[in-house]
Parts: C-alpha cells; sequence; structure tokens
C-alpha cells in the first residue's frame, strides 16, 4: 500500500476542505451578524401599515396591518429554517472531519504495525492534529446557528401572534400559554402510571424517578409526579405555531364557560376552542377539511374522547368541540390540516 | 461503644436504603397542611351531589326514586321469580354478591360490581358499554342469564304491579300502552329468536310504548341508585380527624401500618394515579394485565363497549333520553379507536373493597393479597392475534414493593370499609322483608 499516496491524498483534502470552511466560516458569521436585527428591522413596514389604510383611495388596496405582520412573521421564520438548515450543514461537516480523522488513525495504526514508519507518520499524525481541531469549532458553529434560529422562531411567533390580533381580534382573548383552570384542583390533577413498551427502554420511568424526591411542597406524604413525563426542557408551548410544511399560521384559543376564565382549560370536562388558520400572508385559510388528535408523549395514550371542528364560525376561524383532558402533564395537539388538496399539519405542545 | 456502633449503622442504613426508611411512629402521623389538604380529596364528605343528568328528568325525583327501589328489590321481575336487581345487588354486601360470575337464571360473563357511588360514572358496565344508570339497569332485566324476562313481559308486569305508582309518576298509561291481547309474549329486540320474531311483528306504535314503559323503569331505577349514600369509614374519620387537630383520635382510627400503607398507596405504589377522588376511581378504562377469565373468548373490555354503545337503542342520543343533543357530549365525541381501548376494563371504586371480594371484572383474584401481588409483579396482557384487533395496552409498571409494604397498603384498603348502615331507608340492610315479593 502506498502510504505516501495516502497522505498526499488527505492534504490535499484538507486543503480543498480548508477553503470550503473558510466560507463557510465566512458565511455563517456574516449570518449571524445579520440575524441579530431582523426583527426590528422587518417590524418597520408595519408601523406604517396602519397609517396607509386610512388614506387609501388608490387601488391596489395597500396590505393591512395584520397580514404584513404576518408576513414578516412568515420572513423571519424562513431565516430561522435557513439558519437550522446550515446549522444542519455544519453538523454534517464535523461528523466529515470526525471521521476522517478516524480513519487516518486506523491508516497510521497500521503503518505502525508494518514498521516502516518514518516520515510518513509524522505527516499523518500532523493531519490528525489538525483535522481533530476543527470537529469541536463546527459543533459550536452548529450550536450556534441552531440557538439562533430558535431565537428567530420565537420573534416569528411574538410578530405571528400581534398579526392574529390584528387580524382576529374579537376572538382572541388570550394570548399566553394555555393551563389548567384553579378550578380544577391542582392537587386532585394526577399523572398516572400509564408508560410502557412503545417508550424507548433507555428512557427512564419518570414516575417513579421522580417520586423519590418529589414530595410536593411542604408534604410528607410522597405523592406520584404530576407532570414528570420527561417533559423535555424548554419545550415550546406557544398557542401560536406555524404548520409542518410552513404554509400555515396556527392559533388555539380555549372558549371560556363559566366556570374558566380565557386561556384556562378544566380537567375532565368536555370543553370547546377555536382554532385560527392562516396563510403566512395573513389570509385565512377557509373552509379546510380538519382532523382533530390528542395524546400525551409520556402516556402513549390518547384523548379521552374524539374533538371535532363543528363549524366554521368565521372565515379561519374553527370551532372545535369535544376536547377532554383527563389528567395533568405534556399534551400534544395535533391538527390535521386539508386544504385546497393539500395536507399539512400544526401542532400544539401543552403543559397542564 | 456497640451502641455506637449501631447507631452508626442504622444511620448509614438509612442513607442507604431511604426507600426501606422505617416511619417512627409519631413522625407516620405527622401530616402538614399541605398533606391534609391533598388527603381531604379523598374524603367521602367531599365527594358532593351525583352529577346532573339532563337525559332522564326523573334522576332526582324522589318518588321515582322510591319506585326504583321498588322494582330494585322485586324478584317478581324475573322469569323465575327469583331474581331481583338485589339479588346480586345485596344490600348487606355492599350491593355486590361475593361471587366471580353472578347467578341469575344462568350464570354472567362477568362480576356484579357494587353500585355504591355508581351515579358519579359516566359510563357504566366494566366495560362502559352503557352511558347512563338508567340504560345499564335494564340490560340485565332482558338478558337470558340474568332477569331472563322479555321487554314486552317487563313493561306489563310493571303494569300489572305498580299501576298508581306508575301512572303517577308517568302520566296515564291506558292511552300509552299497547293492547296486550295482541302481543305474543315473549318479545324484545332482545333475547331468543321468538322474542325476537315477536318484537317484530309488533308495529312501531306499540314497540315505542313497550320501549317508554322499560325505560321510564330503568330511570326510576336510576333515581334510586342516586339515593345512595356512603357513611363516612375510618379513613374518612381519619382525615376529618386531622383536619381538626384531634392526634388521639386520629391515631385510633388508622393503625400504624394503615398509615404506612396510606402513604405507599397515594405515593410509591402509585395506587392514586387511578383510585383518586372520594370514590377512589378516576372512572376511566385501563388494561393492567389480569389473568384473561377466557382465553377462548377474549375480553376485549372498553373496545368492546365503545362499539356496543354505537349501536346502543338507549343513549343519551335517543328519543328516549330526555337530554338535548348539544348535552350528549361524551356520545357525541365518544372515543372509538385507539390501541389503549383494547382489553380496558373500568377502574372500580375501592370504597368497601375489603369486604367485596372477589376482585377484578371476573372474580381473577379471590384476595386483596393476590391483587397487590399482581400490581408487584404484573403480567402482560394476554394477547390472540386472532381474537385481539391489536396488542392489548398494557397500563401498569412493576412496583417491586417489600412484603411488608403491601400488608401495609392492605390493611390500608380495609379502612375504606364504611360500617353498614342502621336506619338508611335506601340502603335496608337488616330489613330481610323488603328482599321479599315487594307488596
Amino acid at each position: 500500500m502506498n502510504y505516501g499516496l495516502i497522505a498526499i491524498n488527505s492534504i490535499s483534502r484538507l486543503s480543498n476542505r480548508r477553503g470550503n470552511l473558510s466560507r463557510l466560516w465566512l458565511l455563517a458569521s456574516l449570518v449571524l451578524a445579520t440575524i441579530s436585527a431582523p426583527a426590528t428591522v422587518l417590524a418597520a413596514p408595519t408601523a406604517s401599515g396602519e397609517d396607509h389604510h386610512h388614506h387609501s383611495d388608490k387601488t391596489p388596496p395597500p396590505p393591512t396591518k395584520g397580514s404584513l405582520l404576518m408576513q414578516n412573521a412568515s420572513n423571519v421564520w424562513q431565516q430561522a429554517v435557513a439558519l437550522e438548515d446550515q446549522s444542519g450543514e455544519a453538523i454534517k461537516h464535523a461528523t466529515m472531519l470526525r471521521k476522517e480523522v478516524s480513519n487516518l488513525r486506523s491508516k497510521v495504526r497500521k503503518l505502525k504495525a508494518s514498521k516502516n514508519t518514518g516520515d510518513m507518520e509524522k505527516l499523518l499524525q500532523e493531519t490528525i492534529t489538525q483535522l481533530a481541531s476543527q470537529v469541536t469549532p463546527w459543533q459550536a458553529l452548529a450550536g450556534n446557528l441552531r440557538a439562533e434560529a430558535d431565537k428567530l422562531k420565537g420573534e416569528s411567533q411574538q410578530i405571528m401572534k400581534q398579526g392574529f390580533i390584528s387580524i382576529w381580534q374579537p376572538w382572541i382573548k388570550h394570548e399566553g400559554k394555555l393551563a389548567l383552570s384553579s378550578m380544577s384542583g391542582e392537587t386532585m390533577a394526577m399523572a398516572h402510571n400509564v408508560q410502557v413498551r412503545s417508550m424507548s427502554p433507555s428512557v427512564p420511568n419518570p414516575t417513579m424517578e421522580k417520586m423519590k424526591q418529589d414530595d410536593g411542597e411542604s408534604m410528607s406524604i410522597n405523592r406520584m409526579a404530576m407532570s414528570g413525563q420527561s417533559i423535555p426542557p424548554g419545550l415550546e408551548t406557544s398557542s401560536f405555531k406555524v404548520s409542518r410544511n410552513q404554509d400555515i399560521f396556527g392559533h388555539i384559543e380555549a372558549i371560556p364557560d363559566d366556570n374558566t376564565k380565557p386561556g384556562e382549560l378544566p380537567l375532565n370536562e368536555i370543553h370547546q376552542w377555536y382554532l385560527i388558520l392562516s396563510d403566512t400572508d395573513g389570509q385565512p385559510i377557509h373552509d379546510a377539511k380538519v382532523r382533530v388528535e390528542g395524546h400525551m408523549p409520556g402516556h402513549v395514550h390518547g384523548l379521552p374522547t374524539q374533538p371535532e371542528i363543528v363549524e366554521e364560525v368565521s372565515p379561519g376561524v374553527y370551532r372545535v368541540d369535544g376536547i377532554k383532558f383527563q389528567m395533568s402533564g405534556w399534551w400534544v395537539m395535533q391538527f390535521l390540516v386539508n386544504h385546497q388538496d393539500e395536507e399539512d399539519s400544526i401542532t400544539f405542545n401543552l403543559v397542564l | 461503644m456497640l451502641r455506637r456502633a449501631v447507631s452508626v449503622c442504622t444511620l448509614i442504613l438509612t442513607i442507604l436504603l431511604p426507600g426501606t426508611y422505617a416511619w417512627a411512629e409519631d413522625d407516620l402521623y405527622q401530616f402538614t397542611p399541605a398533606d391534609i389538604e391533598f388527603l381531604s380529596q379523598f374524603n367521602i364528605g367531599n365527594l358532593g351531589t351525583p352529577p346532573e343528568a339532563p337525559d332522564n328528568q326523573w334522576a332526582d325525583n324522589e318518588e321515582a326514586a322510591e319506585f326504583g327501589k321498588a322494582l330494585f328489590f322485586d324478584r317478581r321481575l324475573s322469569k323465575n321469580q327469583q331474581v331481583s336487581c338485589s339479588h346480586c345487588h345485596q344490600p348487606e354486601q355492599y350491593f355486590t354478591d361475593g361471587l366471580a360470575h353472578s347467578q341469575g337464571i344462568g350464570q354472567t360473563r362477568r362480576s356484579a360490581p357494587t353500585i355504591l357511588g355508581i351515579a358519579y360514572s359516566p359510563w357504566l358496565f366494566w366495560d362502559g358499554r352503557k352511558d347512563s344508570l338508567w340504560a345499564q339497569a335494564l340490560a340485565p332485566m332482558e338478558h337470558p342469564d340474568e332477569h331472563g324476562l322479555s321487554r314486552a313481559e317487563l313493561a306489563k308486569k310493571v303494569l300489572e304491579y305498580y299501576p298508581q305508582q306508575y301512572s303517577k309518576l308517568f302520566g296515564k298509561t291506558e292511552s300509552e300502552q299497547p293492547d296486550w291481547d295482541d302481543v305474543d309474549f315473549p318479545a324484545s329486540p332482545n333475547g331468543s329468536e321468538t322474542a325476537l320474531e315477536n318484537w317484530e311483528d309488533l308495529d312501531q306504535e306499540d314497540q315505542k310504548a313497550i320501549n317508554r314503559i322499560f325505560t321510564n323503569m330503568g330511570k326510576s331505577l336510576m333515581a334510586y341508585q342516586r339515593m345512595l349514600t356512603l357513611p363516612p369509614a375510618p379513613f374518612d374519620g381519619f382525615i376529618a380527624a386531622l383536619k381538626d387537630n384531634q392526634m388521639e383520635k386520629a391515631k385510633e382510627l388508622m393503625s400504624p401500618s394503615q398509615i404506612r400503607g396510606l402513604r405507599l398507596f397515594m405515593g410509591k405504589a402509585n395506587c392514586a394515579s387511578c383510585h383518586n377522588g372520594p370514590l377512589f376511581t378516576n372512572h376511566e378504562f385501563h388494561n393492567i394485565g389480569v389473568p384473561e377469565a377466557n382465553t377462548e373468548h377474549v375480553d376485549l373490555g372498553r373496545y368492546e363497549g365503545v362499539n356496543l354503545l354505537r349501536e346502543d337503542e338507549f343513549t343519551c342520543l335517543s328519543p328516549f333520553s330526555d337530554a338535548s343533543k348539544n348535552e350528549c357530549k361524551e356520545m357525541r365525541f365518544l372515543k372509538t379507536q385507539g390501541p389503549e381501548l383494547v382489553g380496558a376494563i373500568k377502574t372500580p371504586t375501592l370504597r368497601n373493597i375489603a369486604a367485596t371480594s372477589p376482585y377484578m371484572q371476573a372474580g381473577q383474584f379471590d384476595t386483596l393479597q393476590q391483587v397487590l401481588n399482581h400490581y408487584n409483579k404484573p403480567s402482560p396482557p394476554f394477547y390472540d392475534r386472532k381474537q385481539h384487533p391489536s396488542r392489548p395496552h398494557f397500563d401498569v409498571l412493576p412496583l417491586n414493593l417489600q412484603e411488608s409494604d403491601l400488608q401495609d397498603i392492605e390493611a390500608f384498603l380495609h379502612s375504606l370499609t364504611s360500617p353498614l348502615p342502621k336506619d338508611d331507608p335506601w340502603w335496608p340492610v337488616e330489613d330481610k322483608q323488603v328482599t321479599q315479593n315487594h307488596p
């Protein structure tokens, strides 16, 4: 085997990659530099949106404040997605470097075994060191890009929320996340230990684990963990979300009754929601067929009822009836939207 | 020196084995205000009145309840004049019969659960195949293995035995009943082939009239069962004593073993995850992997219950219900699919559980010890590809408790037994007369 050739190949690949690397580095820093501003930059047109509204006798009518906000939210979201893609590329790159390092290491071992070492081994070792030293920075870059993407998504949701409020003001009574009504009696809202085979064996049993420690505040009784269902830290629980295909913006709104305030959900009682759907330009998604699904990721079971859309009360505003939560914890509510023969879905996390 | 070594050893053991930490008796009875508030939610005193029943306008009518009570204890409403509702739901046994399979005209597939607290359950029967107590009450009446009468016979007998009570409650009966001379008995949409043929021979008006009388029977039986209340058990007295800071009284009501059991029940043993609230049930359906009673005819539980509900003629949505469609949301948004339905059985109340053996839907366990051993090391549900639509869900995890822990939990369960009432007219215990033929 010609080890000289291997070393030369590695070095030439390395130098090629170096070129790529520096280009990507440059791109990444550029992106990072520009994304810190977008929310303010993009929000700018919205301020004037309202002004245009009043003295716009000429055609075409200017876009409303709400739809401008939605477009901005969409733009910010797209940027976040672009960053995520770049983060993915950076991760791929880091992985490639790691593979190359281990590849070269195994070659060095073989070289040692053949006792025909000399300069070649040294050259390979240098290459390995150089390549290995770049793995961590690339991983860090990927992490930073992802963090920035998440931040942008949060900003997009904020702008989207303003857009929704502007367009569907009469329907939106609550902007925050949904929570159980205090009438439900939090202490009674128990989790149960349904958590079985379809969960990965590597996931520890959260209920049992929590019980060792989770006494509740000033309680001597060990109570089972109410919400210890491996809820991922920083779980996104906004009631304003972007659909899977990123074509739809959606908002969920619990319809209050005699016993609940806006944003409150009753426990163990059938109740109603509004689901508001908009395209990314702020136009209502009208006449969509929507299926409702809900489940508890930590429990391998679904809702105790089968909720349905019962009417579209206003363009884009759907009344959902039959929703019932029988326990506290992490719930995932998914709406499968079929609009003009396009299938999409929008998912909301609730921690009750 | 030795003493010191022992105490050091104890300390180390206490640190190393928090699970086996032995409570000093004084600590054991120490409950914080938050504990007491939490436990109060299990107190029978906090049960409240039964949920509203828009599908039964007589649900809270005391005269209907009186009439329902008469029906409940009336043996004449059976094929052999021996089977009343109270035949399997015996007041002396907390409205159970102590059998794995109840004995009516024949033998039932599942056991007879207690009816105490049943008015609070949205779903009836072990598999929840009925959505109201009035619809439930009718099924055993015309089941060949239980009361064994046909629907037409039951309607006729009720008018014959209780003409005044019936007409007072439900109005004139003459115009609303079929001409019985035209009816061939037995006649029922359920039951034998003859019964079905005779039923189909009736015109729609007659069928409707019979159904009206029949469902009014059910609504009265429901009104009766809504009157049943549970006297406080030692556990309830204990919580009340804790609340009033009467420690001595509390200690008299529950032993240290029962308190250890209580703490395990609420915590490490996870029992309260499903057995919660004043009735110690969440009224839901779960598969806990109890041994299959009959592997040739597996119990599909809620899966089957839901399918039966969809075809049921007496649901909240039916013409015989007094509710508007909007008031029947449990039925309108009935969950009909999901692997968690397969083999899932309704969580029973644990009130009086120590006095109501055997256990599980078909009496698979004779003792509480067997039940607790099952929970400690549960076996996965029986699965037969030919019979099950999908692999049954399995809702429990091994507890891996020690033998002494299980004994403590069992001791705690005994604290949930209410004393039999002495002078409750709705729950007649000593008056054996009432179980005879009702006048």
